[in-house]
């Protein structure tokens, strides 16, 4: 009994630290990749890059498309259907503040590019001074220059409020341009 | 008389209970430092020590991982999060409107270890402040 407590000790201190050598965060991460090397089974996780994990309070949600994941989430909202190279969503948040209030978010490998929708009409628009306006169907975009050189853009349609941000005016007007919904 | 008395303590007492529990559920999740307030969602499930700790970091403008005490289980089988969103708003950063920084970070903390991970997903500026 105490060789195989020894053992296990052993084993498992022998996998931690070719793990921690081999760059892993953990031995139970380094046994599984080298496992599935060895059986090429799958381990029916989806492969980094694939789909779009959502974070809603405490749960974890993994959808294939920020398209799935509008239908299931937030049916109304509208999204750019075009992005600029190099500008791929990685991942989504849903800040639920109390029952009805909520913030969705978009989160992006770029962390000059910022897209944030909530459901309620914070933003106070009329304190703005000189915004450039722009109508991209039925929403109205009002873009204002910031502190740092970067540009914000704020739309008000249909109960939701978008606020988005690109350190690109071009780019910026671009995907203002192509800001979709009817998913629902 | 004596009796009608005491259910009329009664219910001050009840009425006076009620209004303070209510006045904490109202403020118990918003702290703020300094120019920086922090929101948790009203539904957070974090204790209030927890939440204070991850609002002081979050208003120092502590991102990215904190140094956790070892435990054997998490460098055995990895950490197990528990993933929430908390969002800050830092007043009056800009001269014009819009003034205030609204930023929205998800928060990952260790049941077991207590290891923080915090990364800013999203954020704006907001006409907070006049």
């Amino acid at each position: 009994m105490i060789a195989l407590a020894a053992a296990l000790v052993l084993l498992f201190g022998t996998l931690t630290v070719v793990a921690k050598v081999q760059g892993y965060s953990h031995a139970l991460n380094f046994v599984t990749e080298k496992f599935i090397e060895i059986f090429r089974r799958n381990t029916g996780e989806p492969l980094e890059g694939e789909g779009i994990t959502l974070t809603l309070n405490t749960e974890r949600i993994t959808y294939s498309s920020v398209q799935e994941l509008l239908e299931n989430e937030a049916p109304e909202v509208l999204y750019p259907t075009a992005l600029p190279e190099g500008l791929k969503v990685v991942s989504a948040s849903k800040h639920c503040y109390d029952d009805t209030r909520f913030v969705l978010t978009f989160n992006y490998e770029v962390p000059t590019f910022s897209f944030m929708v909530k459901n309620t009409y914070a933003f106070d628009l009329s304190v703005i001074k000189d915004p450039e306006i722009y109508d991209f169907g039925p929403c109205r975009f009002f873009v204002m220059g910031l502190h740092d050189g970067t540009y914000q853009a704020v739309c008000q349609y249909d109960g939701y409020e978008y606020l988005i941000i690109h350190n690109n005016h071009d780019e910026l007007i671009q995907i203002l341009e192509s800001m979709k919904g009817g998913v629902s | 008389m004596k009796k009608l008395l005491i259910v009329c303590l009664s219910l001050l007492l009840v009425g006076m209970f009620s209004v303070s529990a209510f006045a904490a559920d109202e403020e118990i999740y918003v702290y703020d430092f300094g120019s920086v307030t922090v929101i948790f969602d009203e539904n957070d499930t974090w204790d209030a020590e927890t939440r204070e700790i991850i609002a002081q970091r979050l208003a120092e403008g502590e991102t990215g991982e904190s140094a956790a005490p070892y435990n054997l289980l998490c460098t055995l089988f990895g950490h197990k999060y528990e993933t929430k969103s908390v969002t800050t708003v830092t007043h009056c950063v800009q001269a014009e409107q819009p003034r205030c920084l609204e930023e929205i970070f998800d928060m990952s903390l260790c049941s077991r270890c207590g290891d923080q991970q915090v990364t800013r997903v999203a954020y704006a500026y907001i006409t907070c402040c006049p």
